[in-house]
């Protein structure tokens, strides 16, 4: 059940990126909403490990399939950040939306650190660091921050419906 | 029941009034005396009519306001109905008008063939500067074609698939495109950016160049067909000690609000790697 509402949801996800988020820029900058889907589901207690990912290279191979960003590092990106994020879930905080949001925050950081290192190191795009960080990191942090609420309600109904014995006492 | 019978003098005398009473009446010598007398009927009967006009409409009202709430509802789901087709008509005139400058476009260049596509996405990273069309391999589309609109280039196409493709547009950080300005006729090189601000480098100091002045294509390069509009110089940025001068460039495209473009199908990109001489160590 959660393998097929993973589906569904990161495949709507996708296609609202593409089609909404991705034109909804705020400077250069633009929230990442299959990510957030990804770290919402993964800071889930319930959420089963292989469900989770199944998700992950699910909707990596997907984002890696529509973007022009090297593939593999999509898809190295979409799982390093959901094991950090599982990782700190996990270990660090009982608080689930606390690393949620700080996962949110390292996640986007990372993401798009290492998008800009392969792209101006490895592509040969020249691409200036304080412009990046200025016009495309910054803004794109604040509209993840931005969305990552919403989502992380709309994961936490779904998560409540699909395992609806198992619901947390964390929020 | 006994009748009294009256005498006739009686009846003469009661006659008598009663013609005298009409014609008083008939004169106005009454009227202030039947308006006393009748005022309290008046007054009772208005008092019994707006008690029974407030009773009927107690009991009438429900239904009217029923009736009248139907309509208002039916009414509304029709302006709704109505202000639907409306944006509806409005959305399709401006479809129309995009396909009517594309067409004269089109029109314009006969000796091109054109794939009119759909924009239907954006690259989900930020750093990509490149949309989604729906038209793909199917429709005879292929790896390297231009795409442009009745404005100008937009850019190329990177991948293909099936039904879909994906663009690289003028803006793109990675973007860069040989040039040559209309006027001057300097040579240089077009590239995008991050932030989508298009720059025009690579342009000898020698050349004068002056704001508004067209960026077309050179068609060096052979990845775009030559003489494609790219955009205008906008402000020029020449240092001395510089080996060239640069000027940042207004696009004639807007690329935030692209809708339909055209892929230019006759255009084949020319492979010139293997002409570039192998560099030895």
């Amino acid at each position: 059940m959660g393998a097929i509402a993973g589906i569904v949801v990161l495949l709507a996800g996708l296609m609202l990126q593409t089609a909404v988020f991705s034109r909804l820029t705020l400077m250069s900058g633009a929230a990442d909403v299959v990510l957030l889907l990804l770290i919402a589901w993964a800071m889930r207690k319930q959420t089963r490990e292989w469900e989770l990912w199944f998700w992950t290279v699910f909707g990596a191979v997907f984002t890696a399939f529509i973007s022009a960003v090297p593939p593999l590092i999509t898809l190295g990106l979409y799982v390093g950040i959901i094991f950090v994020s599982r990782w700190m879930r996990n270990r660090i905080w009982q608080g689930e939306v606390l690393a949620y949001f700080f996962s949110v925050l390292l996640g986007t950081v990372i993401q798009h650190g290492v998008t800009f290192a392969v792209l101006r190191f490895f592509s040969g795009i020249a691409l200036e660091l304080e412009t990046s960080v200025v016009y495309v990191i910054l803004p794109s942090l604040v509209l993840n921050l931005l969305f990552a609420f919403p989502i992380y309600l709309l994961m936490k109904d779904l998560s409540d419906w699909i395992y609806p014995g198992e619901v947390d006492s964390y929020v | 029941m006994k009748i009294p019978q009256l005498r006739p003098w009686q009846i003469a005398v009661i006659l008598l009034l009663a013609l005298g009473l009409i014609i008083l009446s008939l004169s106005g010598y009454l009227n202030s005396l039947l308006g006393t007398a009748t005022s309290p009927l008046v007054s009772l009967q208005s008092w019994l009519s707006t008690r029974y006009v407030a009773l009927y409409e107690f009991f009438t009202a429900p239904r009217d306001t029923l009736a009248l709430r139907q309509e208002n509802e039916a009414l509304q789901s029709e302006v709704a109905l109505l202000r639907k087709q409306l944006i509806e008509y409005e959305e399709q005139l401006r479809e129309a008008e995009v396909f009517y400058a594309l067409l004269n476009f089109a029109r314009s260049k006969p000796e091109n063939q054109y794939i009119a596509a759909s924009v239907i996405g954006k690259d989900p990273s930020p750093f990509m500067g490149y949309v989604i069309l729906d038209h793909g391999t199917n429709d005879g589309v292929r790896h390297g074609m231009p795409v442009v609109t009745e404005q100008g280039l937009v850019g190329r196409v990177t991948a293909v698939t099936a039904n879909a493709c994906r663009v690289q547009l003028v803006s793109d950080a990675g973007f860069n495109a040989n040039i040559r300005t209309q006027q001057s006729l300097a040579e240089g090189l077009v590239v995008g950016s991050v932030t989508g601000d298009v720059t025009l480098e690579m342009v000898s100091q020698d050349v004068v160049l002056t704001p508004g002045e067209l960026i077309l294509t050179s068609g060096l390069g052979g990845n775009y067909p030559a003489d494609v509009l790219i955009g205008a110089v906008e402000t020029v940025r020449k240092e001395e000690n510089a080996l060239f001068q640069a000027a940042s460039v207004q696009p004639a495209v807007d690329f935030r609000n692209l809708q339909v473009v055209l892929i230019i199908r006759n255009f084949r990109p020319v492979e010139v790697e293997p002409l570039i001489p192998e560099t030895t160590e």
